[in-house]
Protein backbone atom coordinates (compact mmCIF):
# COMPACT_ATOMS: atom_id res chain seq x y z
CA UNK A 1 0.00 0.00 0.00
CA UNK A 2 1.79 3.47 -0.98
CA UNK A 3 1.19 6.46 1.28
CA UNK A 4 -0.41 9.29 -0.12
CA UNK A 5 3.31 11.16 -0.25
CA UNK A 6 4.36 8.16 -2.71
CA UNK A 7 1.49 8.27 -5.01
CA UNK A 8 1.82 11.98 -4.94
CA UNK A 9 5.34 11.75 -5.94
CA UNK A 10 4.09 9.11 -8.65
CA UNK A 11 2.27 11.26 -10.26
CA UNK A 12 3.97 14.72 -10.25
CA UNK A 13 7.03 12.92 -11.64
CA UNK A 14 5.02 11.06 -14.24
CA UNK A 15 2.58 13.86 -15.09
CA UNK A 16 5.97 15.77 -16.29
CA UNK A 17 7.20 13.05 -17.83
CA UNK A 18 10.18 13.06 -15.40
CA UNK A 19 10.06 9.60 -13.66
CA UNK A 20 9.17 5.57 -14.26
CA UNK A 21 9.82 2.83 -12.88
CA UNK A 22 12.57 0.75 -13.11
CA UNK A 23 11.49 -1.98 -14.01
CA UNK A 24 9.34 0.05 -17.49
CA UNK A 25 11.21 -0.70 -20.42
CA UNK A 26 13.11 2.27 -21.98
CA UNK A 27 11.76 2.28 -25.60
CA UNK A 28 11.12 0.20 -28.50
CA UNK A 29 13.91 1.74 -30.49
CA UNK A 30 17.62 2.29 -30.06
CA UNK A 31 20.59 2.99 -32.05
CA UNK A 32 25.03 2.43 -31.17
CA UNK A 33 26.86 5.45 -31.77
CA UNK A 34 30.41 4.30 -31.98
CA UNK A 35 33.20 6.97 -32.67
CA UNK A 36 36.76 5.66 -32.97
CA UNK A 37 39.46 8.19 -32.21
CA UNK A 38 42.25 8.76 -34.68
CA UNK A 39 42.99 10.96 -37.67
CA UNK A 40 39.28 11.00 -38.53
CA UNK A 41 38.43 12.43 -34.68
CA UNK A 42 41.68 13.31 -33.47
CA UNK A 43 41.93 13.66 -29.73
CA UNK A 44 42.70 16.94 -27.94
CA UNK A 45 42.00 18.00 -24.32
CA UNK A 46 39.17 20.31 -24.20
CA UNK A 47 38.51 20.47 -27.75
CA UNK A 48 34.47 19.34 -28.81
CA UNK A 49 34.34 16.17 -30.20
CA UNK A 50 30.72 16.45 -31.78
CA UNK A 51 28.71 13.23 -31.86
CA UNK A 52 27.41 12.42 -35.39
CA UNK A 53 24.04 12.66 -37.58
CA UNK A 54 21.32 11.04 -36.93
CA UNK A 55 17.67 12.48 -38.20
CA UNK A 56 15.86 9.46 -36.52
CA UNK A 57 16.94 10.23 -33.13
CA UNK A 58 16.59 14.21 -33.57
CA UNK A 59 13.32 13.80 -34.44
CA UNK A 60 12.40 11.44 -31.16
CA UNK A 61 12.08 11.93 -27.74
CA UNK A 62 15.67 10.50 -25.50
CA UNK A 63 14.46 8.06 -23.73
CA UNK A 64 17.92 6.73 -22.21
CA UNK A 65 21.69 6.88 -22.59
CA UNK A 66 24.19 4.51 -22.04
CA UNK A 67 27.89 4.45 -22.47
CA UNK A 68 29.10 0.95 -23.16
CA UNK A 69 32.75 0.30 -21.33
CA UNK A 70 34.84 -2.78 -21.98
CA UNK A 71 33.33 -4.49 -19.15
CA UNK A 72 30.66 -5.18 -21.35
CA UNK A 73 32.10 -4.89 -24.36
CA UNK A 74 36.11 -5.50 -25.34
CA UNK A 75 36.06 -4.31 -28.81
CA UNK A 76 33.64 -2.79 -31.18
CA UNK A 77 33.49 -3.15 -34.94
CA UNK A 78 31.11 -2.26 -37.75
CA UNK A 79 31.96 -0.87 -41.36
CA UNK A 80 31.42 2.80 -40.52
CA UNK A 81 33.50 2.87 -37.60
CA UNK A 82 35.95 0.33 -37.88
CA UNK A 83 37.20 -1.73 -35.08
CA UNK A 84 38.30 -0.60 -32.17
CA UNK A 85 38.92 -0.88 -28.22
CA UNK A 86 36.49 0.21 -25.83
CA UNK A 87 37.74 2.34 -22.91
CA UNK A 88 37.59 1.65 -19.40
CA UNK A 89 35.35 3.16 -16.22
CA UNK A 90 37.75 4.66 -15.16
CA UNK A 91 38.72 6.48 -18.64
CA UNK A 92 35.36 7.78 -19.02
CA UNK A 93 35.76 10.05 -15.40
CA UNK A 94 37.79 12.32 -17.78
CA UNK A 95 34.85 12.90 -20.21
CA UNK A 96 31.39 15.12 -19.95
CA UNK A 97 28.88 14.72 -22.54
CA UNK A 98 27.05 17.86 -23.42
CA UNK A 99 23.50 17.36 -24.85
CA UNK A 100 21.96 20.34 -27.45
CA UNK A 101 18.41 20.80 -28.57
CA UNK A 102 17.87 22.42 -31.78
CA UNK A 103 18.02 26.06 -30.47
CA UNK A 104 21.79 25.20 -29.53
CA UNK A 105 21.10 25.08 -26.08
CA UNK A 106 22.89 23.09 -23.68
CA UNK A 107 20.01 21.01 -22.06
CA UNK A 108 21.86 18.54 -20.06
CA UNK A 109 25.82 17.92 -18.89
CA UNK A 110 26.72 14.50 -18.38
CA UNK A 111 29.96 13.16 -16.98
CA UNK A 112 30.50 9.99 -19.23
CA UNK A 113 31.17 7.90 -15.68
CA UNK A 114 27.73 8.62 -14.85
CA UNK A 115 26.21 7.11 -18.05
CA UNK A 116 28.67 4.16 -17.62
CA UNK A 117 25.76 1.30 -16.68
CA UNK A 118 28.73 -1.13 -15.38
CA UNK A 119 29.78 1.10 -12.87
CA UNK A 120 26.06 2.29 -12.06
CA UNK A 121 24.20 -0.82 -10.57
CA UNK A 122 23.71 -1.21 -14.17
CA UNK A 123 20.89 1.23 -14.59
CA UNK A 124 20.70 3.00 -17.80
CA UNK A 125 20.47 6.59 -16.89
CA UNK A 126 16.80 7.89 -18.25
CA UNK A 127 15.79 10.71 -19.98
CA UNK A 128 12.81 12.57 -21.42
CA UNK A 129 14.30 15.07 -23.45
CA UNK A 130 15.03 16.34 -27.46
CA UNK A 131 18.31 16.92 -28.77
CA UNK A 132 20.28 17.45 -31.55
CA UNK A 133 22.60 14.91 -32.24
CA UNK A 134 25.15 16.73 -34.17
CA UNK A 135 25.22 19.59 -32.04
CA UNK A 136 26.04 17.27 -28.88
CA UNK A 137 29.63 16.99 -27.81
CA UNK A 138 32.10 15.47 -25.57
CA UNK A 139 34.62 17.37 -24.26
CA UNK A 140 37.95 15.52 -22.74
CA UNK A 141 39.90 17.13 -19.61
CA UNK A 142 42.94 14.56 -20.43
CA UNK A 143 43.35 12.30 -23.47
CA UNK A 144 46.96 11.30 -22.50
CA UNK A 145 45.70 7.36 -21.28
CA UNK A 146 43.88 7.16 -25.06
CA UNK A 147 45.26 5.90 -28.48
CA UNK A 148 43.85 6.08 -32.28
CA UNK A 149 42.72 2.42 -31.31
CA UNK A 150 40.54 3.49 -28.59
CA UNK A 151 36.64 4.94 -29.12
CA UNK A 152 33.92 5.28 -27.64
CA UNK A 153 30.01 3.83 -27.87
CA UNK A 154 27.15 5.48 -26.75
CA UNK A 155 23.85 3.91 -26.65
CA UNK A 156 20.90 6.42 -27.51
CA UNK A 157 17.24 4.87 -26.29
CA UNK A 158 14.21 7.12 -28.26
CA UNK A 159 10.79 6.89 -29.07
CA UNK A 160 10.06 8.72 -32.23
CA UNK A 161 7.96 11.50 -31.76
CA UNK A 162 5.06 10.38 -34.50
CA UNK A 163 4.74 6.52 -32.58
CA UNK A 164 3.63 6.51 -29.68
CA UNK A 165 5.10 7.59 -26.41
CA UNK A 166 5.91 5.12 -23.54
CA UNK A 167 5.31 8.31 -21.31
CA UNK A 168 2.37 9.65 -22.79
CA UNK A 169 0.62 5.93 -22.12
CA UNK A 170 1.88 5.90 -18.59
CA UNK A 171 0.77 9.43 -17.72
CA UNK A 172 -2.69 8.52 -18.86
CA UNK A 173 -2.90 5.47 -16.69
CA UNK A 174 -2.22 7.03 -13.43
CA UNK B 1 11.71 1.32 -7.31
CA UNK B 2 11.63 4.71 -9.33
CA UNK B 3 13.63 6.08 -11.84
CA UNK B 4 14.35 9.48 -12.46
CA UNK B 5 13.90 10.58 -16.34
CA UNK B 6 16.27 13.48 -16.90
CA UNK B 7 15.13 16.43 -19.02
CA UNK B 8 17.66 19.14 -18.05
CA UNK B 9 20.85 19.03 -16.02
CA UNK B 10 23.60 21.71 -14.64
CA UNK B 11 26.90 20.88 -13.29
CA UNK B 12 27.24 23.14 -10.47
CA UNK B 13 30.92 23.45 -8.13
CA UNK B 14 31.15 24.15 -4.95
CA UNK B 15 35.10 25.64 -4.77
CA UNK B 16 36.67 24.66 -1.17
CA UNK B 17 39.00 27.90 -0.95
CA UNK B 18 40.33 26.34 2.23
CA UNK B 19 40.38 23.32 4.11
CA UNK B 20 39.62 23.64 7.34
CA UNK B 21 36.93 21.31 9.82
CA UNK B 22 33.61 23.23 10.08
CA UNK B 23 34.21 25.52 6.98
CA UNK B 24 31.00 26.40 4.65
CA UNK B 25 31.81 27.04 0.97
CA UNK B 26 28.69 28.31 -1.12
CA UNK B 27 27.79 26.56 -4.49
CA UNK B 28 28.73 29.21 -7.02
CA UNK B 29 26.16 31.06 -9.25
CA UNK B 30 24.85 29.74 -11.98
CA UNK B 31 22.86 32.98 -13.50
CA UNK B 32 20.31 30.81 -15.93
CA UNK B 33 19.01 28.37 -13.15
CA UNK B 34 19.41 31.11 -10.32
CA UNK B 35 16.19 33.58 -10.38
CA UNK B 36 14.07 31.21 -9.08
CA UNK B 37 12.86 29.58 -12.44
CA UNK B 38 13.12 25.99 -11.81
CA UNK B 39 12.34 22.63 -9.66
CA UNK B 40 15.23 20.63 -8.57
CA UNK B 41 13.82 16.98 -8.60
CA UNK B 42 16.99 15.14 -8.48
CA UNK B 43 20.78 15.60 -8.03
CA UNK B 44 24.14 13.71 -7.94
CA UNK B 45 27.81 14.45 -6.44
CA UNK B 46 30.67 13.38 -7.98
CA UNK B 47 34.51 12.61 -6.81
CA UNK B 48 37.39 12.16 -8.87
CA UNK B 49 36.56 8.74 -9.12
CA UNK B 50 33.59 9.87 -11.34
CA UNK B 51 35.07 13.17 -12.79
CA UNK B 52 38.66 13.94 -12.59
CA UNK B 53 38.35 17.64 -13.40
CA UNK B 54 35.49 20.02 -13.65
CA UNK B 55 34.39 22.24 -16.93
CA UNK B 56 36.25 25.12 -15.21
CA UNK B 57 39.50 22.75 -15.05
CA UNK B 58 39.68 22.59 -11.29
CA UNK B 59 40.48 19.45 -9.64
CA UNK B 60 37.42 17.11 -8.13
CA UNK B 61 37.66 16.24 -4.79
CA UNK B 62 38.97 12.99 -4.03
CA UNK B 63 36.43 11.25 -1.64
CA UNK B 64 33.30 11.91 -0.81
CA UNK B 65 33.46 11.11 3.36
CA UNK B 66 34.17 14.13 4.90
CA UNK B 67 31.85 16.62 3.69
CA UNK B 68 28.12 17.69 4.28
CA UNK B 69 25.84 19.27 2.01
CA UNK B 70 22.75 21.28 2.73
CA UNK B 71 20.48 22.99 0.47
CA UNK B 72 18.11 25.91 0.89
CA UNK B 73 15.46 28.13 -1.19
CA UNK B 74 15.69 31.74 -1.64
CA UNK B 75 14.11 32.04 2.11
CA UNK B 76 16.61 30.33 3.62
CA UNK B 77 14.38 27.69 4.10
CA UNK B 78 16.29 24.02 4.46
CA UNK B 79 15.42 21.24 2.54
CA UNK B 80 18.18 18.92 3.03
CA UNK B 81 20.22 19.31 5.89
CA UNK B 82 23.40 18.38 6.37
CA UNK B 83 23.44 14.78 3.74
CA UNK B 84 26.75 13.28 3.64
CA UNK B 85 28.38 13.76 0.13
CA UNK B 86 28.99 10.38 -0.35
CA UNK B 87 25.12 9.40 -0.33
CA UNK B 88 24.96 11.73 -3.18
CA UNK B 89 27.42 10.25 -5.46
CA UNK B 90 25.37 7.59 -7.40
CA UNK B 91 27.87 5.14 -8.49
CA UNK B 92 28.44 4.48 -4.81
CA UNK B 93 24.68 4.20 -4.04
CA UNK B 94 22.97 1.41 -5.92
CA UNK B 95 22.86 3.80 -9.35
CA UNK B 96 20.45 5.80 -7.93
CA UNK B 97 19.87 9.02 -7.91
CA UNK B 98 19.14 11.45 -5.17
CA UNK B 99 15.45 12.38 -5.67
CA UNK B 100 12.74 14.95 -4.48
CA UNK B 101 9.38 14.46 -3.44
CA UNK B 102 8.06 17.11 -5.19
CA UNK B 103 11.04 18.81 -6.74
CA UNK B 104 12.06 21.73 -4.64
CA UNK B 105 12.77 25.87 -5.57
CA UNK B 106 16.77 25.92 -4.78
CA UNK B 107 18.26 28.90 -4.63
CA UNK B 108 22.04 28.27 -5.45
CA UNK B 109 23.87 30.65 -3.21
CA UNK B 110 22.15 29.58 -0.55
CA UNK B 111 23.56 25.77 -0.67
CA UNK B 112 26.34 25.00 1.08
CA UNK B 113 29.46 22.09 1.32
CA UNK B 114 30.57 22.10 5.18
CA UNK B 115 33.71 19.86 5.44
CA UNK B 116 33.57 17.78 8.59
CA UNK B 117 36.51 15.62 7.85
CA UNK B 118 40.10 17.41 5.70
CA UNK B 119 41.42 13.60 4.72
CA UNK B 120 42.59 13.91 1.39
CA UNK B 121 41.41 17.35 0.53
CA UNK B 122 43.56 20.01 -0.51
CA UNK B 123 42.34 23.85 -0.95
CA UNK B 124 40.76 24.87 -4.27
CA UNK B 125 39.27 21.37 -4.93
CA UNK B 126 35.68 21.80 -5.79
CA UNK B 127 32.87 20.11 -4.61
CA UNK B 128 30.72 19.19 -7.73
CA UNK B 129 27.05 18.28 -8.27
CA UNK B 130 24.73 17.70 -11.42
CA UNK B 131 21.16 19.46 -10.42
CA UNK B 132 18.84 17.74 -12.32
CA UNK B 133 16.07 19.87 -13.31
CA UNK B 134 13.05 20.97 -15.35
CA UNK B 135 11.84 24.88 -16.19
CA UNK B 136 8.49 26.00 -13.94
CA UNK B 137 6.04 26.49 -16.14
Amino acid sequence: MKTRNELFSLRWLSSLGLGLPFFFPLSNKSETIAMQFGSAMPLLTGTRLFLPTDREIDESIINGIECVDNTHMTSYADTSSGTFDLLTAAQHAYGILYLVDKKDTVVAELPLYSLVASVNADKITRFNTEISLRSCYIIWSDVSGFTASNGIVLRFYYTPKNGSSIFTRHRTRI
Amino acid sequence: MYSLAIKRTQLVECVLNTVVVGQRFQFQDVPEISRNNIILYGLEAFTATQLVTTPSARTVVPIGTGLLVNLQNALNEQFVYNIPYFSLIRSQNGGFFFSFADGIDVQLTNCTVQITNITSLVANQSAVFNLIYAYKR
